[in-house]
């Protein structure tokens, strides 16, 4: 009986020694990742176009879009971001190399990888991916699997210009996610189009030649 | 702390029980319990580099002829660093974020350890421990949080001495050194063996 209680007041004095970093100090940035398609060849594309809206997942709003008042100033910084790399905006949807996906996470967990379907179990899933309804994006078989979750603004560059023609399917050439906590709606704009601006940056071989 | 602290109050007792005779021994006991601070410094991690400042030791001893011993031992020690906002460049892509990295290292050994005439009240020694270590690694950063965890062999020798408070005394003063070197691997955080060289200073209990 004593040795067992040794043992169990050593089991307590194990437990208690984890420590935990104090998350005040890291920075309140969004932790951004950008991940490639090494087949692409980046200068191919000339062109893109713009979504009309950024998507809106959450598990707390039955709105499928986020709000234009963000969401406008989200899609601006990434044209911008890609007019300074050469590309051209254009209006058609069928005329554009690139297309862009802008899709906004808030209140929900969503563990999605790289295999065909993925974002089949998304709620408010609609069957469609950019114009395309019937398809969906395929993501180069290395990409990680990621964890969409509280706080998440996902960018995807899509391919146009290569639509397969007998595959309902859609090539992501690159994808930007950038995630962490949440504050007010203003500091989370905030936060979203410099982690944009940030995941441009540490994607220099997005240019147009 | 304080209530880890009364734990121990309580433990010491229940561990040493036995009542051999020890005045024939050349460490001056027939077995003891030691409760040591463990001071840790990484050596060659490219994981966490820092002095892990609160790691502790637990062991036991038993003597098993004039002047060696044999032993069981379990220590503790965590590790952290933090790392400032950077670009990372992975495979086919790159992550921009500052974090901060924490190994927690539990070796369970066991040990013998040979002791030299000194005198009454200073007992040196030399030893060997040789076991398994347990280990958790960790990334933190912004809300999120990476982990694994691995089991290495572990190979760890020491010199150190006991020092009684006085010549009839129980309860001494234990000061050690030792090397440790650990098998454990972790790819994605680059690990590839864990070393150290750990300074122990406690309190000892023998009989």
């Amino acid at each position: 009986m004593k040795r067992l209680l040794f043992f169990v007041l050593l089991a307590v004095f194990f437990v208690g020694c984890y420590k935990y970093p104090d998350t005040s100090q890291l920075s309140t940035n969004f932790v951004v990742l950008t991940n490639y398609d090494n087949t692409a060849d980046f200068t191919s594309y000339k062109t893109f176009v713009l979504p009309p809206y950024v998507g809106l997942i959450s598990a707390t709003s039955n709105d499928s879009t986020l709000d234009p008042q963000y969401g406008d100033q989200i899609l601006n910084t990434i044209a911008t971001n890609l007019t300074n790399r050469g590309y051209t905006e254009v209006n058609n949807n069928h005329s554009a190399d690139l297309g862009i996906v802008a899709t906004a996470f808030k209140d929900v967990t969503i563990i999605s990888g790289w295999y065909p379907g993925g974002w089949w179990g998304y709620p408010g899933w609609g069957g469609c991916y950019w114009y395309y309804c019937g398809y969906y994006p395929i993501y180069p078989p290395y990409y990680p699997t990621y964890v969409y979750e509280t706080g998440s603004v996902v960018v995807e560059l899509v391919d146009l210009k290569h639509i397969p023609s007998n595959e309902a399917k859609l090539d992501v050439i690159w994808t930007n996610w950038n995630g962490g906590a949440l504050g007010s709606n203003s500091t989370n704009l905030q936060l979203a189009l410099n982690a944009i601006n940030q995941g441009f940056t540490q994607s220099p071989y997005i240019k147009a030649q | 702390m304080f209530r880890r602290f009364i734990y121990f109050l309580i433990a010491i007792p229940l561990a040493v029980t036995a009542n051999a005779q020890s005045g024939h021994y050349a460490s001056g006991f027939s077995q003891m319990f030691d409760f040591a601070w463990d001071v840790n410094i990484p050596i060659n991690n490219n994981f966490t580099n820092k002095v892990s400042w609160d790691g502790f030791k637990l062991e036991y001893r038993k003597m098993i002829n004039h002047d060696l011993s044999l032993g069981f031992e379990v220590n503790w020690a965590g590790y952290k660093e933090y790392y400032p906002t950077k670009t990372y460049q992975i495979p086919n892509g790159a992550i921009t974020t500052d974090f901060y990295t924490y190994i927690y290292t539990l070796p369970l050994a066991l040990n013998v350890h040979h002791y030299f005439e000194a005198g009454k009240m200073i007992k040196p020694y030399v030893g060997l421990a040789l076991g398994a270590m347990y280990s958790e690694q960790r990334i933190y950063y912004n809300t999120y949080y990476s982990n694994d965890y691995n089991w290495g062999f572990l190979v760890r020798p020491e010199v150190g001495a006991i020092f009684r408070f006085s010549e009839n005394s129980n309860v001494g003063l234990l000061v050690g050194a030792r090397y440790s070197y650990a098998t454990n691997k972790q790819s994605t955080f680059k690990i590839n063996g864990l070393q150290s060289v750990g300074f122990q200073l406690g309190l000892v209990f023998m009989q």
